[in-house]
Parts: structure tokens; C-alpha cells; sequence
């Protein structure tokens, strides 16, 4: 098989000749400090997501007390006693 | 692994190939670079993979023919030849006659190449423009050497014919 330059060959070249490349990229090498700032991206996102759920619970448990500080307010039978009196009364 | 300095002397050498391969395979200017520079991007990206360095050519190819698929594949109508102005697409010749010569010529290889059939094109143009191997072709297209050497042959009998009244006037 003839695989050698014909004329049809050299018109193809010719007519692409002129083509110029686009600019090339810049090939990042991976450095430590690049690793570093992952990693700390990563822990800064862990560390937010950390503080929401705190807030939430922190929250959440004033809530909660507020419940609990409500029931125990409420006279219920054998709590007649202010826990102050009871407390004079132990001593 | 391949270095910085490495890629960049393989995309001195092989970029310009392969943007007149994708031009010369309907790509717009703009696309074509655009697939260019991402098909080294990803290359640079899998180079701890990269064993055979000799393979550099075809897989950077392989990954801007799949470029170009995907694109062409998001944009459901393309026309293969007339999307782009000849025009924009700068050329290191800045003489006007030569210029004016090589646009014309353009004109009539982009029209005769879009006649081919998309499989004896992309042989044809890996290896005349591409300048990849007949091996490299084969890799980068999955097929075997010798279905690569019979698709060269084919497009370059259908050129012939297609260039025939242009051979005349020159």
C-alpha cells in the first residue's frame, strides 16, 4: 500500500499550514502548601459545620431547661415546700 | 512522573498538530483550542498513569476526539464546515497573498474533507495532519492497524477525486 506523500497529502498540509496552537496552560506542579490549604479547608469546613451543631444544641438545651424549669415550678403533690424552706428546714 | 517542563515541551510539539486536526475534523477556532488545552489539562491530571511516554501522542488525541464527541453531542445542530469565519483563525503568515491563497485552499480541503466519511476522515487527518502513527491511530481509536491502513487509503482515493478539478487549476 502506498502510504508516501501524495498530492492530495500536500494540499491537506498546506491548506493547515498557517494553524498556530492555542497558548499553553500552566501545568501545576502539587505542592506541600497546596496540600496544607486542602487540609485546612477541609477542617475549616468540619470546624463550621461543628460550631452550627453546638449553637443548634446549645440552643436546644436552653429550650429544654426552660421546659424542665416550668415543670418544676408547677405545685405537684409532695412539692408544696419552697426547695428553699426545705432546704433551712434539713439543717 | 512526567514534570511541568516535560508537558509543556509535548504541548509545543503537539498542540499545533492537534488543533489542525480538529479544524480539519469541523471544529470551530475557539472550540478547537478550547479542546486542546483541556485535552493536555486532563493528560496532566492522570500523569502519575502515564508508563509509556511514547503514547503521549495518541492518548492526548484520543481525549480530543472524545472532546469533540461530547460537544457535538451538546449541540444538537452543527454544520461540519461553514460554522466558523476563516477569517479568525490567526495564522503565523501574515503575508496577504499567501494568505488570501491558503484561505481558498482551506476552503476547498474543509469541503472536500467534510465529503469523507467521519471514520476514513479522522484516519486520514490523525495521520497527515495528526502526524500520529499508524500504530498511534490504532490505539487511539481502538481499531487494528490494519483497518487503519485501509481507511488512510480509502480517504486519500476519495480525495483524489474530490481535489481532482483543484489539481487541475493549479
Amino acid at each position: 500500500m502506498n502510504m508516501n506523500e501524495d498530492f492530495e497529502d500536500i494540499l491537506v498540509k498546506k491548506a493547515y499550514s498557517g494553524v498556530k496552537a492555542p497558548p499553553c496552560p500552566v501545568f501545576a506542579e502539587e505542592t506541600q502548601t497546596g496540600k496544607k490549604s486542602f487540609w485546612s479547608g477541609i477542617w475549616d469546613k468540619i470546624s463550621g459545620t461543628r460550631d452550627a451543631v453546638t449553637q443548634g444544641l446549645r440552643e436546644l438545651s436552653d429550650d429544654a431547661l426552660d421546659g424542665v424549669c416550668a415543670a418544676g415550678d408547677r405545685k405537684t403533690p409532695g412539692n408544696d415546700e419552697p426547695r428553699e424552706d426545705k432546704d433551712l428546714s434539713d439543717r | 512522573m512526567i514534570s511541568s517542563h516535560e508537558m509543556t515541551a509535548y504541548y509545543e510539539r503537539i498542540a499545533p498538530r492537534l488543533t489542525s486536526f480538529l479544524l480539519s475534523n469541523g471544529c470551530g477556532y475557539d472550540q478547537a483550542c478550547d479542546i486542546v488545552q483541556e485535552s493536555f489539562i486532563r493528560l496532566w491530571k492522570m500523569r502519575d498513569k502515564l508508563t509509556d511516554q511514547d503514547s503521549i501522542s495518541g492518548m492526548v488525541f484520543r481525549i480530543a476526539k472524545n472532546l469533540r464527541i461530547d460537544d457535538y453531542r451538546k449541540a444538537s445542530k452543527e454544520v461540519l464546515v461553514d460554522e466558523y469565519d476563516d477569517s479568525t483563525v490567526p495564522t503565523v503568515e501574515n503575508e496577504e497573498d499567501d494568505e488570501e491563497d491558503r484561505r481558498y485552499l482551506r476552503e476547498c480541503i474543509d469541503k472536500a474533507l467534510a465529503q469523507l466519511p467521519e471514520d476514513l476522515r479522522l484516519c486520514y487527518t490523525m495521520f497527515n495532519l495528526g502526524e500520529l502513527s499508524i500504530k498511534q491511530i490504532s490505539e487511539a481509536l481502538g481499531i487494528s492497524e490494519s483497518l487503519v491502513k485501509v481507511r488512510i487509503h480509502r480517504a486519500k482515493e476519495k480525495l483524489r477525486i474530490l481535489l481532482a478539478d483543484l489539481k487541475e487549476s493549479i
